[in-house]
């Protein structure tokens, strides 16, 4: 008969055994777990406590600061937080654009803990400092007191990758080195710039599935795209994925995933968004076609192998990156259910795929689109084009705004002239004053991707109608402008390694007004039983020295919307510092509220002590104004 | 004539007052980060403004010659920074320079004194 210390022994061992198995996150209906909700990436809440007719009622339920921000003034670069709050584990987590998590009370904001890598502070691949949150881990049946059995990750712009305790915030051990993962030693190829860590990773199981951020517009070669798959507990690698073909991936580069992903946890599939390869506007280096880039793909979990792929742009030279991860539904049509991914893009298709197979269920037609002028160069001849859903953005650019034209007495219609046109997918030019690009760079849609009702089959997405200039200019012209100009702050970009630079510039007329029509952002809704256009409505007020513009202008929006069961739609993502509540039947501004920056993230939704709330980081984003800030706000109906 | 004055007077003593009052509400604007439009250009010109404003309502206060240009001149002062008040959404302001304006019929339609 065994003794009582050997029983409790043997109980303890079984434990332990059972929290070194790995498991996702319980999935909890009042809990917001990862980036995007859910690991289908629905942005979608099935909490019913604020609905339409209380909405106007939310108020500030509680603030927090981070002490994490900077407007680039003095030695750290300015910052621009994105982060999606999580809520898990009874506790609110986020990553600061200093890269530290701060974990709070769900219904106070006090601060729990804190964690602080000392991360360096300098913007080795982007413009700013960037953070889009943390992810979150924990082992299938964690055991109460015991280390570890519960992470929080946070990854930095040096490709460091931190596991911390989620209950105390200490690093976990047994994680790479005391905590910590560098990510970097796995940057082999035109290894010239880290594999920044801005974007958390997807976690699936007993797996963190990690991607980068690179340098845009910067080299012609350029670490490879790649996204790795570590142990969630080790941090050791398990597989590799590369998006480049080794043979071309020298004189190349990104076709990286620094977006967030999705997975199909019933199959076992990742999905991953891969942007663009390098060098950006220029493909003449490229010829051989990389199937991968621009594109949407399916991956084995355990392997890594790709399942399918689909190319959303053919050798891309617009930097159209996937931009989202495809939001995952089971799609009623037609007497079946047909499991579907819904990917947005910068081109402001919606495509509609099939996500065991990625055959479209919406047609996706391939049509004769213009050559490049550019010596070196050969465009694709042809494009894929989505009619159904509508795009959120028009296949023709929106046209000459009057009241631009007027103040700036005719320089949008004189600049216009000088500008090759023809369409969608017009190569950049080194003719004239360039080309004009719509959609551009800055969507379309962009990182936020939509939110969907699974149950009622509509999907949210918010976009942007913006008009870009792109111009070639060959090396030493491009070198000559850029000292004139100025690097960057003039629009101008080296891409190193090829025969040209660009300059890129938004089409603006001197006083800084679009020279082009608005609406400049809207949110839409579709059926997607249909792919009928529910509505579209402006979104967001364009906001100047501090005047706002109208209504109807809409603005840019970074950041993406939440959906809930109550039947309405939370977005932050515009201009004007102001976070709103829609109406999801009629996309009808229901409740605003301002905040202290614009905030161009993904709120959270979550239920603790019986009471909803809906959470938002306002960090700003120098793209829509130089306002920034460290606030978490957070609201809920009075009591 | 004394009560032409005093109507013009009083014209000008509420054109001053709401100018006054919109500066205040001006700068409070400027400095509060709850305002959306702290540190702003647009904030920091209605400031300027309705100093203006003031200056020019209490220079109207004082007979002599040159006022049908400075009444002018207040005039599109008010209707510019009430326009600039609407699109900083501060209807506060707004609210102010609506008195600041009736302040000023109640001067410009004052009988004028007779020599």
């Amino acid at each position: 008969m065994k003794t009582l210390p050997s029983r409790a022994a043997a109980l303890a061992a079984a434990l332990t055994t059972a929290s070194l198995m790995t498991a996702p996150a319980v999935a909890q209906p009042s809990a917001w777990q990862t980036f995007n909700g859910d690991l289908a990436a629905r942005k979608y809440s099935p909490l019913t406590q604020i609905t339409p007719a209380n909405v106007a009622r939310l108020r500030v339920a509680w603030r927090a600061r981070t002490g994490d921000k900077s407007d680039g003034s003095g030695k750290i670069p300015a910052t621009v937080w994105s982060a999606t709050p999580l809520f898990v584990n009874d506790t609110v987590y986020l990553g600061t654009p200093f890269y530290r998590i701060v974990a709070l009370e769900p219904d106070s904001g006090r601060i729990k803990w804190t964690f602080d890598p000392t991360a360096r502070l300098e913007a080795l691949t982007q413009p700013a400092l960037k953070n889009r949150g943390v992810a979150y881990w924990q082992a299938e049946q964690p055991v109460a007191g015991a280390a570890c059995d519960k992470r929080v990750y946070v990854g930095t712009m040096d490709a460091k990758l931190y596991a911390v305790d989620a209950d105390t915030g200490k690093p976990c051990p047994d994680f790479g080195k005391a905590g910590e993962v560098d990510v970097n030693q796995w940057n082999k190829v035109n290894a010239k710039w880290p594999l920044s860590l801005l974007q958390p990773p997807t976690v699936y199981k007993d797996t963190l599935f990690v991607g980068w951020a690179g340098k845009d517009w910067d080299q012609a070669e350029a670490p490879p795209g790649t996204v790795f798959a570590l142990d969630a507990r080790t941090g050791a690698l398990r597989w590799t994925f590369n998006a480049i073909a080794p043979e071309i991936a020298m004189k190349t580069g990104t076709a990286n995933v620094w977006a967030s992903m999705a997975v199909d946890t019933e199959r076992d599939i990742l999905y991953i968004p891969v942007s663009s390869p390098s060098p950006n506007f220029y493909g003449g280096n490229r010829l051989e076609g990389i199937p991968l880039g621009t594109s949407v793909t399916a991956l084995d979990v355990a392997t890594g192998k790709v399942l399918w792929s689909r190319q959303l742009v053919h050798h891309d030279l617009w930097d159209l990156d996937t931009n989202a991860a495809p939001t995952l539904v089971d799609l009623r049509r037609d007497g079946r259910t047909i499991p579907a991914l819904v990917q947005t893009s910068k081109q402001g298709f919606i495509y509609v795929l099939d996500r065991t197979t990625g055959e479209p269920i919406y047609p996706i037609e391939e049509r004769a689109v213009p050559p490049s002028t550019v010596p070196g160069e050969r465009a694709s001849p042809t494009q894929p084009y989505v009619a159904v859903p509508r795009p959120v953005v028009d296949d023709q650019w929106p046209g000459i705004y009057w009241l631009a034209d007027v103040a700036s007495f005719g320089y949008c219609s004189r600049k216009l002239k000088e500008l090759e046109y023809q369409g969608r997918f017009t190569p950049p030019s080194l003719k004239g004053a360039g080309t004009l690009v719509y959609p551009a760079t800055i969507g379309g849609v962009e990182w936020g991707g939509g939110a969907v009702d699974p149950d009622k089959q509509i999907f949210v997405v918010n976009s942007s109608s913006a008009v870009q200039i792109y111009k070639l200019l060959p090396r030493k012209e491009f070198e000559a402008a850029a000292k004139a100009g100025g690097l960057e702050t003039g629009g101008f970009f080296p891409m190193t390694g090829s025969p040209y630079g660009i300059q890129l510039t938004t089409f603006l007329n001197p006083i800084g007004m679009p020279c082009w029509n608005p609406p400049y952002g809207t949110m839409s809704a579709y059926d997607l039983a249909t792919g009928a256009l529910l509505w579209r409505k402006p979104y967001g007020q364009v906001q100047k020295w501090g005047f706002y513009m109208p209504e109807s202008w809409g603005s840019i929006t970074i950041g993406g919307p939440v959906v809930t069961a109550g039947g309405l739609v939370f977005a932050g993502a515009s201009m004007d510092s102001r976070v709103r509540a829609l109406d999801l039947a009629t996309g009808e501004v229901l409740w605003k509220h301002l905040v202290s920056a614009p905030a161009v993230s993904l709120p959270a939704v979550y239920e603790y002590k019986g009471k909803q709330y809906v959470v938002f980081a306002a960090g700003g984003n120098s793209i829509l104004t130089p306002r920034v800030s460290d606030e978490i706000v957070a609201f809920s109906l009075p009591d | 004539m004394a009560a032409s004055g005093r109507r013009a007077g009083r014209g000008t003593r509420v054109m001053a007052g709401a100018a006054v009052l919109g500066a205040l509400v001006a700068i409070f604007n400027y400095y509060s980060p709850d305002s959306g439009i702290d540190g702003t250009g647009g904030a920091l010109l209605v400031i300027v403004t309705t100093l203006l404003i003031a200056a020019l309502a209490l220079m109207l206060g004082r007979r002599g010659s040159g006022r049908a240009l400075l009444g002018g001149l207040c005039l599109i002062l008010l209707l510019g920074t009430a326009f600039a008040a609407w699109l900083l959404n501060s209807p506060t302001l707004v609210v102010l320079m609506a008195i600041a304006v009736v302040g000023w019929l109640l001067h410009v339609t004052a009988p004028r004194a007779s020599a």
